[in-house]
């Protein structure tokens, strides 16, 4: 070594310029002035970097994949001396250019485990333990040829300040476990080429500010199990080409201050009991019958009031004074009876026959049973089947509202009361294994008590080479 | 013993808590709702007293995911959560292990492979791992051949107590072996195989 008062001519002088040169320079050229190498790995070993040697192998953090998603990493095959070129800083951080035959790799790695590695088979690995950036102050072209799985294990905010086009080619799938919101400022279209299918197993409302028109070019079906009211402000219309029926089993009411009910070729009202009429109606006809239809003489009702026109016979009469034509008088005389001829009176009378049957009471009851207009049985969902099928309730006893998973159905089952209720169900709907409730596992393997267990270290403990092997007790 | 809470990442600090509250680094609240066992949205806890319960609570599983993501003994697997905070749709999910997952206290974890598979060998590991160097109320390595195919499952849960604001707590740390909802043992953690 130099001293103050050493000079280096002297000094090669002395010892000759080669060995000059390699003073200060000591033998193990694994040493160095800060004392960081050779590292507590490399003691009693070579020096050349195992990395290098293919006894140890550099990578990155990237852990597991998820469930079901696997990270595709084909394995690496380690490297062969001397065509892995790594250099390796005191700290950790590694570059290697591995030219192995069949195990060709690149890696950048960060002591941590973050960096990124090329590998043999062109797979690229990008790994980042803590937070990644990218920036990109231009465009940015991602192509993917094959698969691709993302997964965020916290939120995502995805923002665009233009368009988001969005092109399927296959399905478009989503699942919300809470709510879905969306908030369009202007239009808002959907067009779906076939059927659409919307189901609500809660309540559902729409409303609508101005004009809502439901175009159909089909048939339109409503069918409601509860009750229905349209109420409206304004006028409705309701116009058919073809037939309208309403029918209600129980009761059927039409109120208004001014009502009209027009056949324009054929108007029939009947009903075994009631009342039609006013204390203002009149009403014009051709006939009218009793209950019993063209019974003569006893069709069974009773007329109270003053009659206007022309009797074909007053059978009997109480005081026929104002008949014109009466064939027999039982009781009273007939004032003027005698003064028409029976030929006249079949010139001014009304006389009308070959009417078509009335509807007698008989036929009323039948006419609501039977026929294009009887009353309709109406019965929807009578056992809740499609109800249940829709919410699945009473399939799976108000614990599940959707078929669950396997992931779901492990966590209910931790409580017994459901593995009571449902657990049979779930096996013949082959979402559980049937042998669910064994108590007996396939095979057993390692155990470990509540005390701590002893374990062998993964840094090494001091320089000796030995105390690799020893084990601890955390 | 008191739980010495982060400061960046303890509730108490917290003037919000939602679903994006971070409990350690890269660990947010959102993590332990979308369990695939338990997916549920933060929106029915209303009440911040409510969220800070959860959030404080699920600080300590935080940490525990922490220091297994962060040690080179499972480099090669990804800890997820499989049963994490429930959401009862009614009533009739009461008491026991709904309560407790319910607010945080009870998460169970899965560990799963680069294949996308649950490793059972990191899996008896881990649970190991957490026996002899965390503290905690229960520990379940819960087991189970539940699905269809008669396959075998496994899950690491975690259970804390109640977390108050003071993060005084006291831990019993239990440990104990389940497979198919039957308690196999208790104060000790056996590992179930498919096979011999």
């Amino acid at each position: 070594m130099t001293t103050k008062k050493d000079k280096i001519a002297l000094r090669e002088e002395k010892l000759g310029t080669g060995q000059e040169l390699t003073v200060g320079v000591p033998e193990n050229g694994m040493q160095n002035a800060s004392g960081d190498l050779p590292k507590r790995e490399y003691n009693y070993g070579p020096s050349l970097n195992k990395a290098s040697l293919g006894t140890k192998v550099n990578r990155l953090a990237v852990g597991g994949g998820d469930v079901g998603v696997s990270l595709n990493l084909s394995p690496q095959r380690p490297s062969q001396h001397p065509f892995n070129d790594v250099n390796e800083t005191p700290s950790g951080h590694v570059v290697e250019y591995d030219d192995t035959p069949g195990g060709e790799r690149i890696l950048i790695k960060h002591r941590k485990g973050a960096g990124i590695e090329m590998r043999a088979d062109g797979s690229v690995i990008i790994s980042a333990v803590n937070n990644k950036v990218e920036v990109t102050g231009g465009d940015q072209t991602v192509i993917v040829e094959g698969h691709g799985n993302l997964i965020y294990n916290g939120n995502l905010n995805l923002k665009v300040t233009g368009d988001y086009n969005v092109d399927v080619g296959g399905n478009y799938n989503v699942n919300v476990a809470g709510n879905k919101v969306e908030d369009i400022q202007e239009n808002h279209r959907t067009t779906v080429t076939r059927n659409s299918i919307y189901t609500t197993k809660e309540t559902r409302t729409t409303k609508t500010i101005g004009t809502h028109t439901d175009i159909m070019l089909s048939d339109n079906n409503q069918i409601v199990k509860g009750n229905q009211q349209n109420l409206v402000e304004g006028n409705i219309d309701i116009a058919s080409e073809d037939k309208i029926f309403v029918s209600g089993k129980e009761q059927f009411a039409v109120t208004s201050k001014v009502s009209n009910i027009t056949g324009a070729k054929q108007i029939t009202i009947f009903g075994n009991k009631g009342v039609i009429g006013g204390k203002e109606v009149d009403y014009t006809g051709k006939s009218y019958y009793g209950s019993k239809g063209e019974v003569e003489a006893a069709s069974n009702a009773i007329f109270y009031g003053t009659f206007k026109g022309v009797a074909t016979e007053a059978l009997r009469s109480v005081a026929a004074d104002t008949a014109r034509v009466a064939q027999s008088q039982t009781y009273g005389e007939a004032a003027t009876s005698g003064s028409i001829t029976a030929a006249q009176t079949s010139l001014t009378q009304e006389s009308i026959s070959g009417q078509d049957a009335p509807i007698t009471p008989d036929l009323v009851v039948d006419h609501s049973i039977n026929g294009s207009y009887a009353i309709r049985t109406v019965v929807i969902d009578a056992e809740d089947k499609l109800k249940n099928s829709l919410s699945l309730q009473d399939k799976y006893s108000d614990f599940f509202y959707k078929t669950p998973t396997i992931a779901e159905i492990r966590s209910a089952l931790k409580s017994e009361s459901v593995s009571n209720a449902i657990g049979n169900t779930l096996v013949s709907d082959n979402l559980l294994n049937p042998d669910y409730k064994s108590k007996t596992p396939p095979a057993i393997g390692r155990t470990a008590k509540k005390s701590a267990s002893s374990r062998f270290g993964y840094q090494p403990i001091g320089n000796a080479l030995e105390s690799r092997g020893k084990r601890f007790r955390p | 013993m008191i739980i010495l809470a982060d400061p960046v990442y303890n509730p108490e600090n917290q003037t919000t808590i939602n679903s994006a509250t971070k409990l350690g680094p890269g660990i947010t609240i959102a993590k332990f709702l979308g369990a695939y066992g338990d997916r549920t949205p933060f929106n029915h806890i209303e009440s911040l007293s409510t969220r800070k319960r959860i959030a404080r609570n699920l600080y300590p599983h935080a940490e525990a995911m922490k220091m297994i993501n962060e040690s080179p003994l499972f480099e090669d697997i990804r800890l997820i959560i499989s049963e994490g905070v429930f959401q009862p749709k009614n009533f009739i999910w009461t008491g026991g292990v709904i309560d407790e997952k319910r607010f945080g206290r009870l998460v169970y974890y899965q560990v799963i492979d680069k294949e996308g598979n649950i490793d059972f060998e990191k899996t008896f590991d881990i649970a190991e791992y957490w026996k002899d160097y965390i503290e905690f109320d229960t520990l379940y390595l819960d087991y189970d051949s539940y699905n269809p195919d008669g396959s075998l499952t496994a899950q690491i849960g975690l259970k804390f107590p109640e977390i108050p604001s003071t993060f005084d707590v006291t831990m019993k740390n239990n440990i104990e072996t389940w497979y198919n909802n039957n308690l196999m043992s208790k104060n000790e953690l056996v590992e179930i195989r498919e096979t011999e």
